[in-house]
């Protein structure tokens, strides 16, 4: 180590106090941009991909953005609903594949994604353990939501109860994990898939219990020859099994079951354009390209986003300033040591370059520190994109 | 705008110092999710593999359920459903028909549905049970007769759509001559109904079954429904249904002298029958399961051996 170098090492080493002071505040100075910065360039990315990945979204008219992110992340939304024969009607049409999608329920506290097949095939959802969700009241659950609960294959997993002291309302489901699927980085991590037909027990439409014939005379309110009127008491399964699959039936118009949204996977750029045009030509529902309105967001983000830039640049403008105070007063207490530096022979520059380099030193270990701080935040703070 | 003004504050929290440009999305290369699909149609039903078979060749046609399992009753075990959820396509008749299709989470993008060739208005409609649970609406069980394929002119209907959602997916180069075959058949299936309807000339058929709806009505055939209530195991038959079989087969001239067995037939009460009221007992196949033959075959020759049956008035 040069004679210089070592002086100036010295002179940091003696005053620790104050270069561990200075070097917190360069390095804090550093690491809230460094790390502002680098979040939102994950976020941003991780939201585009997403959004990119998905052509298009079909659902009721309303605020597109509650529609896309609920798509999208599973968002809890008053979402109007679409009736399941919209998506017969689009698939008739020949342009697109179209996965239903509806989640309005939870299960301990977990978003129920209620959809088809298709959608495991589409993220690329392939069992890790144990299968798809294909029967009624079968559950395949995401890796996060299987090691929160700890739950496996062959397990069961309960439904949050939506009214809980309404009678009338369907129990709470206990529902079969029938798989697992491996971590994906996504928001199918935190979510519980299920088939279509599951949602429409848990909200009532669909439902088992004892043949109306053979129910207790003390639960029917009136009979005829063909109708009867049971009470509200009358228990309905609460869970589906091999023994009372065969009783679950919907009521009314399976065509007007509802659904929050369908995913269209048009075949072509040209079939998504047609179908996207005719959708919203027609009125009734509305289509978005999912790229485009998380676009239009992070637009608005980025926009107000610039502000923030410059408040970055005047927090370390101003700490900038600060530390050249303090190196400035630093130099005028160690005026003794400069002119015993000067008797001793030593050139000129020798006392700046002291300074200097104490100051790069101080610099070094601030840009380390805030480094190292940028990279174990990126690596500890949860991921919010998976939990939007 | 609560969702959204959400977002916003929370990506103004999160919004750095650094603007990473944006990237643009392509919405071209969509996954189809079907990579991995098995070139084949996927069947549980005597209709749907005699369609299926004539779109795309047998060769492509695969049963999933066993032979003889009733529609009504049947319910894919894992293994059938995993087949279903990989083959290229499913055909179904629906709901009515295939009661587990309402159980089960078939892929709606490679489940073709034999029902939605089926105007609204051709449905014929039964005895329907509706009730309530305290509260809540009122729902119905039951009420269409869901054996349509027994009309020729439905059956057209349904092979029409088959060739046109299968063809286009596994090869409609390879249908076209085993749909003009099938087109023969069912005039030939046709040509038979005529023949029992002028048979019966006027003369009613009791039948214990509604499955045989369609094809009367197609052919103008007066038709008595008395369901009984009988599986073939023994059990006791619906006493309103016998008293009514009873007055059904007491108006001599009116009916053809036998008893229809769409469903199983029940020996014991066959016998009973035909001592008792003068009734032969006589099976009909309504093709509905899957058998060695095919449904067409089946139903054609049914109504060939009802054909011959039938007592002389």
């Amino acid at each position: 180590m040069s004679g210089i170098l070592y002086l100036a090492w010295r002179h940091a080493a003696a005053h620790r106090a104050r270069t561990s002071l200075l070097v917190a505040c360069v390095a804090l100075a550093l690491w809230v941009p460094w790390t502002a910065g680098a979040l939102a360039g994950q976020y941003d990315q991780a939201l585009r991909s997403r959004a990119a990945e998905t052509p298009l979204i079909i659902g009721a008219p309303g605020n597109r953005y509650d529609l896309t992110l609920a798509a999208l992340y599973f968002r809890p939304s008053q979402l109007e609903t679409i009736p399941y024969q919209e998506l017969e009607r689009l698939q008739e049409g020949g342009r697109a594949t179209f996965i239903p999608l509806h989640m309005r329920f939870t299960a301990r506290g977990y978003p129920i994604v209620a959809t088809s097949v298709e959608y495991a095939e589409f993220r690329g959802l392939q069992p890790a353990e144990g299968r798809h969700a294909l029967r009624l009241g079968e559950v395949a659950l995401g890796a996060d939501v299987a090691a929160a609960l700890g739950l496996r294959a062959g397990d069961a997993l309960l439904s949050d109860p939506t009214e809980l002291y309404d009678i009338s309302r369907p129990p709470a489901l206990k529902m079969r994990v029938a798989g697992v699927y491996p971590p994906a980085g996504t928001p199918d991590d935190g979510a519980v898939f299920c088939d279509v037909r599951t949602a429409w027990v848990l909200e009532g439409i669909a439902h088992g219990h004892a043949p109306a014939e053979e129910i207790d005379e003390a639960l029917v309110l009136s009979r005829a020859d063909e109708s009867v009127a049971v009470s509200g008491a009358l228990m309905e399964y609460a869970e589906v099994t091999e023994e009372n699959e065969g009783s679950f039936h919907y009521h009314g118009d399976t065509a007007l079951l509802p659904l929050s949204a369908v995913l269209a996977l048009p075949a072509s750029r040209k079939d998504g354009t047609l179908l996207k045009s005719a959708v919203n030509a027609e009125g009734s529902f509305q289509a978005v390209t999912p790229a485009a309105v998380i676009g239009d967001l992070l637009g608005v983000v980025f926009r107000i986003k610039a502000f923030f830039d410059l408040v970055g640049v005047f927090l370390l403008g101003t700490t900038a300033l600060l530390v050249s105070l303090v190196f400035l007063l630093s130099s005028r207490l160690r005026g003794a040591e400069m002119r015993t530096l000067d008797r001793i022979g030593a050139p000129r520059r020798v006392g700046a370059g002291l300074i200097g380099i104490e100051a790069a030193l101080v610099l070094l270990l601030a840009g380390a520190l805030a480094g190292g701080a940028t990279a174990a935040t990126l690596r500890w703070l949860p991921d919010l994109v998976s939990t939007f | 705008m609560g969702t959204a003004h959400l977002v916003l504050i929370s990506a103004l929290l999160l919004a750095g110092c650094s603007d990473h440009g944006a990237t643009t999305s392509s919405p071209t290369g969509f996954p189809s999710g079907g990579g991995e699909l098995r070139p084949v149609v996927a069947v549980a039903s005597g209709p749907a593999e005699l369609l299926a078979a004539a779109a795309v060749g047998p060769e492509r046609v695969e049963r999933v359920a066993p032979e003889g399992a009733p529609l009504d009753r049947w319910r894919p075990d894992d293994d059938a459903l995993d087949a279903m959820v990989s083959a290229r396509r499913v055909l179904v008749l629906g709901d009515e028909a295939e009661p587990w299709l309402q159980r089960a989470g078939l892929p709606p993008s490679r489940t073709v549905r034999l029902d939605a060739a089926i105007p609204e208005a051709s449905w014929i409609e039964v005895g329907s049970f509706a009730h309530t649970h305290g509260g809540g609406e009122s729902h119905t069980h039951g009420g269409v007769v869901a054996e349509a394929w027994t009309d020729p002119a439905l059956l057209r209907a349904m092979a029409q759509r088959t060739r046109g959602q299968l063809g286009a997916v596994l090869g409609e180069g390879e249908a076209s001559a085993p749909a003009w075959t099938l087109g023969a058949r069912i005039d030939a299936y046709a040509d038979e109904l005529d023949a029992l309807a002028e048979a019966l000339d006027g003369r009613a058929l009791i039948a214990t079954h509604h499955g045989m709806e369609y094809l009367c009505r197609a052919a103008g055939i007066r038709l008595e429904v008395t369901e009984l209530e009988l599986d073939g195991g023994g059990s006791h038959p619906n006493d309103d249904a016998v008293r009514r079989l009873a007055e059904l087969a007491g108006q001599e001239g009116a009916h053809a002298g036998v008893l229809v067995w769409p469903g199983p037939l029940d020996s014991a009460f066959a016998e009973k029958a035909r001592q008792e009221l003068g009734l032969r007992s006589v099976d009909f196949d309504l093709g509905a399961s899957l058998a060695g033959s095919d449904t067409l075959t089946r139903l054609t020759q049914s109504t060939a051996r009802l054909r011959a049956a039938i007592a002389p008035e």
